[in-house]
């Protein structure tokens, strides 16, 4: 099977997947099991799914069409989205080369703290990164600390600060098992015995083989990071995907929200794939 | 017998030690607490100075009611937190193990009968890495779970309590049942399994006497890691209100509605204290910080059983350093005396 053969079935497979997973809560309706009804919510999902410009949703008692009205809340919960990740896995890297150079001491105390770091809930980063933004904004005056974003204002900076805490913390873990891996291989001996400086046999050829597996288990990282999110819109009331979906409780509504966010994710992991496969010839699969 | 030699390492291994007696020592205190003192929880409403005069009224903080202060009703949180540690500690640990018990059995009836599907059936099941977790169980529980103010409470707490566990643990069915099945695969394609198939092992005799020792391990690392899920998802639905065993709303005033929680659990605090959180911050942070420690807790045994049960199989990078470190070792120390390599080796 070829490359782009792969990646076109598994998209098509993970969205089926998505839409027959978030017609679940029809499937119950209270605690009976109601297949009639989630059949016939798939019906009205894959209806709207053929045509998405007549897709209504309710706000205070009157419809409004779900396009064009639904851009804006995507576009920010996708900005908050990628830039984080970017940021997160940029402070991982630099982190875990930190460790990586520094002796072992030190190493073991940036390990700890981070170990202990994975054990944080999301909701206390939100609560700490709430309190601190609050004592900032009481002794000086940066406007860019805003807690609550109101009407068409948008806060980025504290979302962003909070939303990349935690992603860091988990991709410096699979980074540094990665790295630590590689770098017992046997040719990192050889190309000491070389005399190649140790950066350099870390920055190019550690960097370059374990980077792979690192964007292999990304995957689970932008799950986590997708609750996060949620999270931290309904914290933070941005007016974003999440907290749309959230607080509209409709299937369909749901469904196109949830494929809107799977897209472009889906974008950035098959292009990756694509280059890896193309660079080292093998199957991988994200 | 391997088993239990390898449990026997496992409780000397001080990151797992340190783990399970936290979360031993906080179950019995939480036991304790319910039989020697009948699950009362002190209240403290107003506090007196000597003259016996009322000076104020709660909430209190941590300084004026130690350790963790008092809630909006004047109960004392530590109290409350230690009552609770049993519900949400054993919610966590009954959800997760009967994931991965189902998954378990699911996994391997999948990679024995239908292994040909896999990469389709993956394909659907990637969909749920596109989902968070908590929201498909808001949807899923919301109209079971909350009963809004004025409404009739159709259900028993004990029907609520079973269907959100029946909830929590279908939503992580899908991905570990694939994720175990193919764990089962790889051990299938290694070498002991193939000579015992030469031998003529059965598929039921290669399971009981080949699969399941091997697995076994990962299986309760796994369920450690699944447990910390659990915890966290527990969390993120009392985020929303969505308590263990019901919420129902009571009006408190015109702007405020309160959201109670029928069972004692933590999660239910984390709601209610998140909108207080500028106001009385220590309720949300003690309860939240209790949380982080269990997790941790349970970071540490996941840890611990990955460094006992894992090393002899994936003999990763920082091991074989180790190694060749103590090799290096011997032979510096008794580089006076002649000594072939190889017989140092072994003593090594």
């Amino acid at each position: 099977m070829g490359l782009y053969y792969r990646i076109f079935l598994k998209f098509i497979l993970t969205a089926i997947g998505i839409v027959l997973i978030s017609a679940l809560p029809a499937l119950f309706d209270g605690m009976k099991l109601d297949i009639s009804s989630y059949i016939s919510t798939l019906m009205t999902i894959a209806s709207g799914l053929m045509q998405p410009f007549a897709v209504t949703y309710e706000h205070l008692q009157t419809d409004y069409f779900l396009f064009p009205d639904i851009w804006p809340l995507w576009g920010y919960s996708m900005t908050l989205l990628f830039v984080s990740f970017i940021i997160a896995f940029l402070f991982a890297l630099i982190l875990t080369f930190i460790s990586m150079i520094v002796a072992g001491k030190l190493r073991k105390i940036i390990r700890g703290i981070l170990f202990i770091g994975e054990s944080v809930p999301d909701i206390l980063v939100i609560g700490l990164a709430i309190m601190t933004a609050i004592l900032v904004n009481k002794h000086t005056n940066l406007p860019f600390f805003s807690i609550a974003s109101f009407g068409d204002k948008q806060v980025f900076i504290l979302p962003i600060i909070v939303l990349t805490i935690l992603p860091t913390v988990f991709f410096y873990r699979s980074m540094m098992y990665d790295f630590e891996e590689e770098i017992s291989r046997q040719y990192i001996d050889v190309a000491k015995s070389k005399r190649l400086s140790m950066y350099s046999v870390l920055f190019i050829h550690v960097f370059r083989n374990a980077i792979i597996h690192i964007f292999l288990h990304s995957k689970s990282i932008i799950w986590f990071m997708l609750s996060n999110l949620l999270m931290i819109e309904y914290a933070f009331n941005i007016d974003g995907l999440m907290r749309f979906m959230f607080m509209h409780r409709s299937l369909p509504v749901l469904a196109i929200g949830l494929l809107m966010m799977f897209i472009p994710i889906y974008m950035m992991q098959a292009i990756g794939q694509i280059v890896i496969e193309k660079i080292t010839g093998k199957q991988v699969e994200v | 017998m391997i088993i239990g030699a390898n449990f026997k390492r496992l409780f000397k291994h001080p990151l797992f030690l340190s783990g399970f007696l936290f979360i031993f020592l906080l179950l019995a205190a939480s036991f304790s607490h319910a039989i020697f003192f009948h699950g009362v929880i002190p209240v403290t409403n107003s506090l007196k100075d000597s003259e016996g005069l009322i000076t104020s009224f709660g909430p209190f903080g941590p300084l004026e009611v130690p350790p963790l202060g008092t809630d909006e009703v004047g109960r004392h949180i530590f109290v409350i937190l230690i009552q609770g540690a049993k519900y949400t500690i054993g919610i966590s640990i009954l959800v997760a193990g009967l994931r991965i018990i189902i998954s378990g059995m699911i996994g391997f009836l999948f990679e024995n009968y239908f292994s040909k599907l896999n990469q389709y059936v993956s394909g659907l099941v990637n969909g749920f890495y596109f989902i968070p977790a908590a929201l498909i169980c808001y949807f899923l529980l919301v109209d079971v779970i909350f009963t809004s103010h004025g409404e009739v409470d159709g259900y028993t707490i004990l029907q609520k309590m079973i269907f959100q566990l029946f909830v929590l643990t279908i939503v992580a069915i899908p991905t570990n049942s694939l994720l175990i099945g193919n764990q089962i695969h790889q051990i299938y394609t290694l070498e002991f399994i193939q000579s015992a198939k030469t031998l003529g092992g059965g598929r039921l005799h290669i399971l009981k006497k080949h699969i399941i020792p091997y697995i076994f391990p990962q299986l309760l690392i796994q369920f450690t890691q699944e447990t910390i899920k659990v915890l966290v998802l527990l969390i993120h639905l009392g985020f929303f209100h969505l308590l263990f065993g019901g919420t129902t709303e009571q009006e408190l005033d015109e702007s405020q509605n309160a959201y109670i929680s029928i069972s004692s659990e933590w999660s239910g605090m984390i709601g209610n204290a998140f909108t207080h959180l500028t106001g009385w911050s220590w309720m949300f942070f003690s309860v939240t910080i209790f949380f982080t420690l269990v997790i941790l807790a349970f970071n540490l045994m996941t840890k611990g059983m990955e460094d006992v049960f894992l090393v002899d199989r994936y003999k990763s990078g920082k091991d074989r350093k180790k190694r060749q470190k103590k090799i290096t070792f011997v032979g510096k120390r008794e580089d006076s005396s002649f000594e072939f390599i190889q017989d140092s080796e072994k003593q090594a």
